[in-house]
C-alpha cells in the first residue's frame, strides 16, 4: 500500500496525470509496472517502435537525438517525477529520441493499449496529456528562440 | 514581520514586488499632481480670479474632449506603460514651458493655461492609471490591492502637499513647477526599469489596427458609445459619472470660493492648500489602509459604491446651510479624502468586470464624452448662477445632481452582477442556446441538418444522425436509411437496419428480402427479425424453418418466429430443445441465445424455469470470457434478464464493474438488479461515481428503474454524504429539473458548503503542521480535491434557486482555470442574492483559488485531529488516505 501512495504522489506531480483525481489515479498507479535500469542502459533508441510511457521514480535519464549519445549530446536530462515516451503512444510513429540511463534508475512504465483504455475510462487524462504536450512545445519554442538569438 | 504586514494588507504570496512597484509609482505621480494642483489653483485664483473658474471648466471640457480623442486612439493599442511614458514626456515639456513663460513674460494668460494643463492631464492620468492597474491585475487582485495602491498615491499626495506648504513660501509658488517636473522624470524612470525587467503589462492584448489613427480614435469612441448603448452597466456608469462630475465641480467651486475669500495673499492660500492637501490625504490614506479593503470585503462593492454619493449630497447640503470655512472643509474632506478612499477603487472594480477589449474604449468614452459634457454643463450652470447674490442658486442644482448621482449609482449596482455574468459567458464561449438541443424538432432547418449528417461519408456520424432521423421523421426515415445503407458492407448495413425496428417498413419488404438473400447470416437474421415484426407471412414460414439451420443466430431467429407465431410453429418441446442446445454448445451459440431473453415471456412459467439454470451457466461463462466484446454483449443481454441471479453472476458483476474498459463497466452498471441485495447499494454508488460519464448515466438509469422512490433515495445519499462526491453530483443533476422545492436545494448547498469549510479548516492545519511526508502530502491533495468538489456540488445545488444558466456560468468560470474568469466567478457569487446561503461558499471559493486556507477558528486542534477525522469520514477514499497518514503519526 505505501508503494501505491508513493506512486500516486509521483503521478499527481507529473503534467500528464495532474488533472486526474487521486481516487481515479489508483487504477493508473496499479496499471503501471516497475522497471529497474543501470547507468549506461538504453531504455529505447531513436527509430524504435515504442509502446510504453515512462515516469522516473528515481535516477536520471538523458534524452538524445543520437542513437549512441555521449554526455554532451543530451537535449534534456530527466529526473524523478519526469515523464517521457508519451508522444509515441498517441501518434504510433517510431521513437523520436533515444533515452539512456545516466544514473541507476527506477521507472514506472505504462503500456500503450492500457493507456488508451484508461484515457477512455478517465477522460480527464486526455486534458493532462494535452497539457503535457503543450508544455513540451513551449519548452521547445523557448530553446529555439534562445538558439536563434545566440546564432 | 514582513509576513505579518502582508497578511494585514491582504497581500498574497508572489505579489509583494508588484505591490511595492505600484505603490512607488503612484506615490511619485501623485506627489507631482498634488504640487501641480495646489500651485495651479493658487496661481489662478490669486493672479486671475475665482470668478473665471466656471469659464475654465467650460474650456477644460472642450480640451478634454480633444485630448481624449487622442487617448482613445491609443488607449487599447499600446501597453498602458508606454502610453504613460509618452504622456509624461508631453507633460514635462508643457510644465517646463509654463515655468519659462511665467518667469520671462508678464502675461497672465499663462495661469489659466497652466491650470488647464494640470486639470486635463490629471483626468487623463486618473483614467489611465486605472487601466494600467487592470492590465496588471486580475479582478480579485484589484479588489484586494487597489485600495492599497491608491494608498500609495495618497502618501505621494501628502508628501506633495507638505512640500508645497513649506517650500512654496520659501521659493515661490511658481518655482514648484520644477519640483513637479522632477517627480514626473522619476516616475518615468521607475516605469522604464520595471517593464524592462518584467516585459509588457500581463493582461494587455493588442487589438488589430485597421485604419488611420484619428479615424481609429473616432471609431473607438463610436464603439465605446455602442458598447455603452448595449450595456446596462455602462449606461448607468456614464450617467453616474455625468451627475457626479456636475455635483463635484459645484462642490469644488464652492469650497475654492470660500478659501479664496478667507485667505487673502497668494502665499497664505498656497500654504493652506498644501496643508489641506496633506491633511485630507492623511485621512484618505488612513481610510484606504485600514477601512477600504475591509469595508469592501464586509459590505461588498455595491454598498460601498453608494457611500460617496451620500457624502457628496451631505457636503453640498452643509454648504447650503452655511457657506463658510467649516462647511468648505467638510466639502474638501469629501472630495479629497472620501473620493480617493472609496469612490475611485470601487469605480475601477466595476470596470474590471467588462471584457478587456472594451475597457480602454469605455474609459475613453468617460474622458472624451461624459466628462466634457458634464464639465460643460457644470461650467455653464456656475457661470450663470455665480452672478446671483447667494450661493444657494448653484448649490441647490448641485444637490440635485448629487441626488441623481445616487440614483444612477444604484442602477450601476443592479447592473453589476448581470454584467459580470455576461462577460464570463462571453469569455467562456458558453452559447445562448445549446447547439442541436432541439435537433429532434421538425422544422425544415432541422431536417436539412439531420440529412446532412445522415448522408455524411463517415459511418459513425451517419449512424448517429440516422438515430435522430428515426425520432424526428419516422415516416421518412425508413426509405432514407435503406438508401444510405445500400452498398455498405454487411456489418455496417446491419447497424443501419437495426434502426428500423420501430418504423413502418411495409413498403420495403421486397427490398429487405432481396438484401437478406445477398447478405451474410448475421444480416439475414437481422432482416428476418424486422420482417417478423412486420408480420410478413412468407418471412414467418421461412424463418421458422431456420430452427434447423447450422448458424446459431439463424436458429435463434427461428425460435423467435416460432414463439411469436405458434400456429405456424412446431411444438414447444422442439423449440425448447433447440434453445437448450444453443445455451450449452459454445460461446457463439450462447451469444445467439442471449438475443432470445426477451422472448422468454412467450413461454409458460414451467418451461421458462427449465431454461434458467442454462442461462445462468451461460452468463457465468460469457462473463468470464477473455474478450471484452463478449462480456459487454453478455451484460447488455442480462439487462433484460429478470430471472434468478446467482453468486457467480454477482462476482462476475463485481469484476466487470472494476474493469479498465468503460464499456464493460457501463454494461455492468445496467445489470446491477442482479447483484446481491446487501451489496447492491454500494455497487450502484460505485457505478454512479465512476469517472466515465456513460457509466454514471447507466448507474443512474438502473437506480431509477430498480427503485420506486429513487428521488428520496438520491437526496438521502447526498445529505448523508454517501458515495463519492462525483456520485453525489451525478445523483443531484437529474433532481434539478423535477420540481423539488427550493428549500431542498438550499439545504444541500448549505450542507456541502459546511463540509467545504471543514475541509478548508483541515487544510489550514495541514499547511501549518504537515512537514514533508508523502502520505500527508497525498492527504492534503485529496482534501483539496474534495474541497473543490464540495464547492462545485454546493454550486450545482444552487442552480434552481437562481435564474437559468446563472450558476452554470459561475461554475464554468471556476472550472476554467483562467485567473481572470475565476476572479469574476468569485465576484459574481459574492454579489448574488440569498447571501445567507452563498456567503460561506464564496469565502471558500476564494480560499480554494488562492490556495490559502489560514483561518482564525477551526474545528480541529491538531494534525492528529485532522487525520482521525479523515479516517472516520464517510468517503472511502478519504478513509484510505487518512489510514495511510495515521501510520507515521502513530509510529
Amino acid at each position: 500500500m505505501p508503494d501505491l501512495f508513493d506512486r500516486l504522489i509521483l503521478l499527481k506531480k507529473s503534467p500528464i496525470f495532474s488533472m486526474v483525481m487521486t481516487d481515479d489515479l489508483r487504477v493508473v498507479a496499479q496499471a503501471m509496472e516497475k522497471q529497474e535500469y543501470f547507468a549506461g542502459d538504453c531504455i529505447f533508441e531513436i527509430g524504435d517502435q515504442g509502446d510504453h510511457l515512462y515516469i522516473i521514480v528515481s535516477g536520471k535519464v538523458g534524452i538524445s537525438l543520437e542513437s549512441k549519445p555521449s554526455d554532451k549530446s543530451y537535449i534534456a536530462t530527466l529526473s524523478s517525477g519526469d515523464c517521457f515516451g508519451e508522444m509515441n503512444l498517441l501518434d504510433d510513429l517510431p521513437r523520436s529520441a533515444t533515452a539512456e540511463v545516466i544514473e541507476d534508475t527506477t521507472l514506472l512504465s505504462l503500456e500503450k493499449t492500457r493507456l488508451r483504455g484508461l484515457i477512455q475510462s478517465y477522460p480527464d487524462m486526455s486534458v493532462g496529456m494535452l497539457r503535457s504536450l503543450s508544455l513540451r512545445l513551449r519548452d521547445a519554442n523557448q530553446k529555439l528562440i534562445k538558439e536563434k538569438s545566440h546564432a | 514581520m514582513s509576513g505579518r504586514i502582508e497578511k494585514k494588507f491582504l497581500i498574497h504570496a508572489g505579489e509583494r514586488g508588484n505591490v511595492i512597484y505600484f505603490l512607488l509609482f503612484f506615490l511619485l505621480v501623485s506627489a507631482g499632481m498634488a504640487i501641480g494642483r495646489s500651485s495651479a489653483d493658487a496661481l489662478f485664483f490669486k493672479r486671475v480670479g475665482i470668478e473665471y473658474l466656471p469659464l475654465m471648466y467650460i474650456i477644460q471640457s472642450m480640451m478634454l474632449a480633444a485630448v481624449s480623442l487622442v487617448y482613445t486612439a491609443f488607449a487599447d493599442l499600446i501597453p498602458a506603460e508606454r502610453f504613460f511614458r509618452n504622456l509624461f514626456g508631453v507633460l514635462i515639456t508643457l510644465i517646463l514651458g509654463s515655468w519659462i513663460v511665467i518667469h520671462s513674460s508678464e502675461t497672465t494668460l499663462i495661469y489659466p493655461a497652466y491650470y488647464l494643463i494640470y486639470e486635463v492631464s490629471s483626468e487623463v492620468l486618473l483614467v489611465h492609471a486605472a487601466l494600467y492597474m487592470n492590465q496588471n491585475m486580475t479582478t480579485l487582485q484589484a479588489k484586494r490591492l487597489a485600495p492599497l495602491v491608491y494608498a500609495g498615491a495618497q502618501v505621494g499626495t501628502i508628501i506633495g502637499g507638505l512640500t508645497l506648504a513649506f517650500a512654496a513660501p520659501l521659493v515661490g509658488t511658481q518655482n514648484m513647477l520644477l519640483v513637479w517636473c522632477g517627480l514626473l522624470v522619476a516616475a518615468s524612470a521607475a516605469l522604464y526599469i520595471r517593464h524592462k525587467r518584467h516585459g509588457a503589462s500581463t493582461h494587455f492584448r493588442k487589438p488589430r489596427k485597421t485604419q488611420h489613427l484619428l479615424n481609429e480614435g473616432l471609431a473607438q469612441i463610436q464603439q465605446g458609445i455602442k458598447f455603452t448603448y448595449n450595456s446596462s452597466l455602462l449606461r448607468a456608469s456614464s450617467l453616474t459619472l455625468f451627475f457626479m462630475v456636475v455635483a463635484f465641480y459645484v462642490l469644488c467651486y464652492s469650497v475654492n470660493r470660500v478659501y479664496t475669500q478667507t485667505f487673502e495673499s497668494e502665499e497664505s492660500l498656497t500654504r493652506f492648500f498644501g496643508l489641506l492637501t496633506a491633511v485630507t490625504s492623511i485621512l484618505a490614506l488612513s481610510m484606504q489602509l485600514f477601512v477600504t479593503n475591509r469595508a469592501i470585503k464586509h459590505f461588498g462593492v455595491r454598498t460601498i459604491n453608494l457611500l460617496f454619493p451620500w457624502t457628496t449630497l451631505a457636503s453640498l447640503a452643509a454648504l447650503t446651510v452655511s457657506f463658510a470655512l467649516p462647511a468648505a472643509l467638510i466639502g474638501s474632506l469629501n472630495k479629497d479624502a472620501f473620493m480617493p478612499a472609496f469612490r475611485n477603487p470601487v469605480h475601477s472594480m466595476f470596470f474590471n468586470v467588462l471584457p478587456h477589449y472594451m475597457q480602454g474604449r469605455i474609459r475613453a468614452i468617460s474622458v472624451a464624452v461624459v466628462l466634457p459634457l458634464a464639465l460643460l454643463s457644470g461650467g455653464f450652470l456656475l457661470l450663470l448662477m455665480q452672478r446671483l447674490d447667494t450661493p444657494v442658486y448653484f448649490l441647490v442644482p448641485g444637490m440635485l445632481a448629487a441626488m441623481l448621482y445616487l440614483f444612477f449609482s444604484r442602477k450601476m449596482n443592479d447592473a453589476y452582477v448581470s454584467t459580470l455574468i455576461a462577460t464570463l459567458k462571453e469569455r467562456l464561449f458558453l452559447p445562448d442556446e445549446q447547439m442541436y438541443a432541439d435537433l429532434g424538432g421538425c422544422s425544415d432547418e432541422d431536417r436539412q441538418e439531420i440529412m446532412r449528417g445522415v448522408t455524411h461519408t463517415d459511418t459513425e456520424v451517419s449512424i448517429a444522425f440516422s438515430r435522430v432521423l428515426v425520432e424526428s421523421f419516422p415516416d421518412k426515415a425508413a426509405s432514407i436509411i435503406l438508401q444510405r445503407s445500400s452498398g455498405e458492407d454487411n456489418a455496417t448495413a446491419d447497424r443501419y437496419l437495426k434502426l428500423l425496428g420501430r418504423l413502418d417498413i411495409s413498403e420495403h419488404i421486397d427490398d429487405l428480402k432481396q438484401r437478406a438473400q445477398h447478405g451474410d447470416a448475421h444480416l439475414q437474421a437481422s432482416i428476418l427479425q424486422l420482417l417478423l415484426a412486420c408480420g410478413d407471412q412468407g418471412s414467418i414460414t421461412q424463418t421458422i424453418q431456420l430452427l434447423d439451420s447450422d448458424n446459431p443466430r439463424l436458429r435463434a431467429t427461428g425460435i423467435q418466429a416460432a414463439l411469436r407465431y405458434p400456429d405456424s410453429a412446431p411444438g414447444n418441446a422442439r423449440i425448447l430443445s433447440v434453445w437448450q442446445a444453443l445455451l450449452q454448445d459454445d460461446r457463439t451459440t450462447q451469444l445467439a441465445a442471449l438475443d432470445l431473453i426477451p422472448e422468454l415471456q412467450h413461454l409458460p412459467e414451467q418451461e421458462r424455469q427449465t431454461l434458467q439454470p442454462a442461462y445462468q451457466s451461460a452468463f457465468s461463462q460469457l462473463l468470464g470470457d477473455a474478450l471484452d466484446d463478449t462480456r459487454v454483449r453478455a451484460l447488455r443481454s442480462m439487462q433484460s434478464w429478470h430471472g434468478d441471479s446467482s453468486d457467480e453472476i454477482h462476482h462476475a458483476l463485481l469484476h466487470s464493474l472494476a474493469s479498465e474498459q468503460s464499456g464493460v463497466r457501463e454494461a455492468a452498471a445496467r445489470c446491477l438488479h442482479l447483484a446481491n441485495d446487501e451489496q447492491r447499494t454500494s455497487l450502484l454508488l460505485q457505478a454512479i461515481g465512476d469517472a466515465n460519464p456513460r457509466v454514471r448515466q447507466a448507474g443512474i438509469e438502473t437506480m431509477k428503474a430498480s427503485t420506486e422512490d429513487h428521488k428520496d433515495l438520491a437526496l438521502q445519499w447526498i445529505m448523508d454524504n454517501q458515495g463519492s462526491l462525483r456520485a453525489q453530483q451525478a445523483l443531484l443533476k437529474p433532481l434539478l429539473d423535477v420540481g423539488l422545492p427550493n428549500s431542498v436545494f438550499a439545504d444541500i448547498a448549505r450542507k456541502k458548503s459546511e463540509e467545504a469549510q471543514l475541509l478548508g479548516q483541515a487544510l489550514s492545519i495541514m499547511d501549518a503542521d504537515a512537514g514533508g511526508l508523502n502520505c500527508l502530502e497525498l492527504l492534503r491533495i485529496t482534501l483539496k480535491e474534495q474541497l473543490d468538489q464540495n464547492i462545485d456540488l454546493a454550486l450545482l445545488a444552487l442552480e434552481p434557486l437562481y435564474e437559468p444558466g446563472l450558476i452554470a456560468i459561475i461554475r464554468a468560470g471556476f472550472a476554467s482555470g483562467d485567473a481572470r474568469h475565476v476572479a469574476n466567478a468569485c465576484e459574481a457569487l459574492e454579489n448574488l442574492d440569498k447571501q445567507a446561503i452563498t456567503a460561506g461558499l464564496s469565502v471558500m471559493l476564494q480560499k480554494s483559488v488562492s490556495n490559502d486556507f489560514s483561518s482564525d477558528d477551526s474545528f480541529f486542534r491538531s494534525l492528529e485531529d485532522v487525520v482521525n477525522w479523515c479516517v472516520n469520514h464517510r468517503n472511502s477514499w478519504l478513509n484510505l488516505c487518512g489510514d495511510q497518514a495515521l501510520q507515521p503519526l502513530n509510529a
